[in-house]
């Protein structure tokens, strides 16, 4: 494999929530994209997706760890530092409704990245191609409209064409389908598939863990602020080792009726993130435990096929 | 990938947005109010502009004895000097407009940069401003008036910053609250996570956002101004070298015009105070009602109430 664009290593985000208490969104995440890898980063939702997200945007105070791209820390960069690194890493919303600004036509929003990083040559063309290449085409019929003026498809896929103007070489997408019909959501997601054909490393996070099924090399799944299972994204949906990661993969529907499992509903809300339950987080919704799980806390280590990790005592 | 999810008209044939002096004309019909209002302020301003060309009158210039009844050639008498109170009317609305636009402009100005800074950065920042905010909002204001116009001494610009002091923290205090809510908008972060410098979010993001807000409130605040700068001249200190409708109500008082039963030098100007501040106040309320997002809570709109009707059936008991 080749040497990865993105690596973070133990990345802990932890916020004051007054009264000398501490909210543990992410609590010790690990993962490594590679130039044209599809990584899905999957949890419920309040785990700390976001979160790890922003802070790898160094949007987010990141408390631990270290965030490494392409060879370079940029876990202490400046923000002046980040400016060349913002360059080339581009983050895709969530909601393609609130990402735009309304009074922004759709040129004016794929161009604000190219003023921003200071690129002054060929700025139409730059604009037309990456609208062409986010699925726009022609470009004309997109270009002066108001973000009101198209669907929600169409916004977010404006959105990716700003994210695309800059030829970024990794993308991190915050569950860039889940305010989409899901008509639109296979569009979206295919072009995403193209982009990495073409040599990004793309980063989505998702709670669907179907979704990830179908187009990640590799899933990540997390819960509560911390990575419990890793691995080939196929590993992962057909053998899963962590009994978190059972109990979703049990949940996704079958289109075979014969094969469908019996659903394993957990137990249970997710815990309170300024209150983590000691020893392994899960253990109090895990439908397996042990009495050591309530003192041990695991961490990952290889199981199930080549390339999986899961972090599980009892494994 | 050429499909996209939905099919697309031709650009021409969507409806393009109206231009300004359309909508300016389409808001004027749904707030009647506001169109009778802007009428009023036309008006006025045409008087302000042009008003020294057609004046009968000098300002200073002696016409008839002392508080001369009003008459054919001086509809509106004469006041305590023997001056023609029409003409003074009428030279004395472009010192109220400019004092009127230029308070509510500073206002505008101080308010709205400490509102946006502020409201974008937060934190410590924010905490400071809010608090030094707090501390003038509590000053009285006919104190703070009195106390600023004895130090600094008597004249226009002096009464134009004090109107601005006074309130720009209504100002502040409105502009911080909206710019919170803009910031958070996923626009601002994404400008954010390209690495745009904080002075590029706010003048391309966050200003135009707010700019229909920070129009309807200095609108609104011209009205404030004006009869704060009646009045500052009413309690003498306002500039004495000009002539003002306050300082028209306020020699005339002093000068005992009501005990020679002179109500014509009082009236006028009262009634033009009063004139201008509620057409400054419709348009603006109107203005403020289509324009501040928080008076779209229907229960804090001022208009547009609307009742239910009542369940044909009795309630069951």
């Amino acid at each position: 494999m080749t040497e990865p664009l993105l690596q973070v290593d133990d990345l802990v985000v932890h916020y004051p929530a007054g009264r000398k208490r501490v909210v543990h969104a992410v609590d010790g995440v690990s993962l490594t994209v590679a130039p044209g890898e599809f990584v899905a980063l999957v949890g419920e939702s309040g785990c700390g997706k976001t979160t790890a997200a922003q802070a790898i945007m160094r949007m987010a105070k990141v408390t631990a760890g270290t965030i490494t791209y392409r060879g370079r820390d940029i876990t202490t960069f400046s923000q002046r530092q980040m400016r060349p690194i913002r360059h080339e890493m581009q983050l895709i919303f969530q909601d393609p409704y609130e990402s735009l600004d309304p009074r922004f036509r759709v040129r004016d929003t794929v161009i604000e990245p190219l003023k921003i990083h200071g690129v002054t040559d060929n700025r139409e063309e730059r604009v037309r191609a990456a609208l062409e290449r986010a699925g726009l085409t022609p470009a004309e019929l997109y270009i002066d409209r108001y973000p009101h003026e198209l669907s929600g498809g169409q916004r977010q896929r404006v959105s990716i064409a700003a994210s695309l103007v800059l030829e970024p070489t990794l993308l991190l997408a915050d569950e860039p389908v889940s305010m989409l019909d899901v008509s639109v959501r296979a569009g979206i997601l295919g072009l995403l598939d193209e982009l990495r054909k073409s040599g990004l490393g793309i980063l989505m996070i998702t709670h669907d863990l179907s979704t990830a099924a179908h187009y990640a090399d590799r899933i990540c799944v997390m819960y509560l602020g911390r990575v419990v299972e890793e691995g080939p994204a196929l590993e992962v949906i057909r053998n899963p080792q962590h009994p978190y990661t059972k109990a979703l993969v049990s949940v996704v529907p079958q289109p075979d009726p014969d094969r469908a499992t019996k659903p394993q509903i957990l137990q249970g809300e997710t815990p309170n993130p300024i209150n983590i339950p000691s020893g392994c987080r899960f253990h109090p919704r895990c439908p397996v435990a042990e009495a050591r799980c309530q003192s041990e806390d695991p961490q990952l280590r290889t199981a199930g096929g080549a390339g999986q990790q899961a972090a599980c005592l009892l494994i | 990938m050429s499909f996209v999810d939905a099919p697309m008209t031709p650009l021409d044939e969507v409806h393009k947005s109206p231009s300004r002096v359309r909508s300016l004309l389409s808001f004027l019909r749904k707030h009647p109010q506001a169109a009778l209002g802007f009428v009023i302020l036309m008006l006025f301003v045409f008087v302000a502009i042009f008003g020294p060309y057609f004046a009968p009158y000098g300002e200073r210039e002696q016409v008839g004895p002392i508080f001369g009844t009003p008459s054919g050639a001086h509809p509106l008498g004469l006041d305590d000097g023997g001056i023609d109170v029409l003409s003074l009317l009428i030279y004395g609305a472009r010192v109220t407009l400019i004092v009127g636009f230029a308070g509510a402009l500073v206002a505008m100005l101080v308010g709205g940069s400490i509102g946006i800074i502020s409201g974008y950065f937060g934190g410590k920042i924010d905490n400071a401003l809010m608090r030094t905010t707090d501390y003038f909002l509590v000053l009285p204001d006919l104190v703070l008036m009195i106390v600023v116009a004895s130090i600094w001494g008597r004249s226009l610009r002096n009464i134009i910053i004090i109107i601005g002091l006074i309130y720009w923290t209504y100002m502040a205090r409105l502009i911080r609250s909206q710019v919170k809510v803009v910031r958070e908008r996923a626009y601002v972060k994404r400008a954010q996570a390209l690495g745009a410098t904080h002075a590029r979010i706010i003048f391309r993001h966050v200003i135009p956002q707010i700019a229909p807000l920070l129009l309807a409130q200095t609108v609104l605040m011209v009205g404030y101004a004006i009869f704060l700068e009646t009045a500052i001249s009413f309690l003498g200190l306002g500039d004495p070298s000009v002539p003002s409708w306050g300082k028209m109500i306020e020699t005339a008082f002093s000068r005992s015009a009501i005990s020679y039963g002179a109500w014509w030098a009082i009236a006028p100007p009262g009634i033009a105070v009063a004139l201008v501040i509620m057409a400054f106040n419709m348009v603006g309320t109107a203005a403020e009602d289509s324009l501040n997002p928080r008076l779209r809570v229907s229960h804090l709109a001022r208009r547009h109430f609307r009742l239910r009707p009542l369940p044909d059936k009795e309630p069951p008991k």
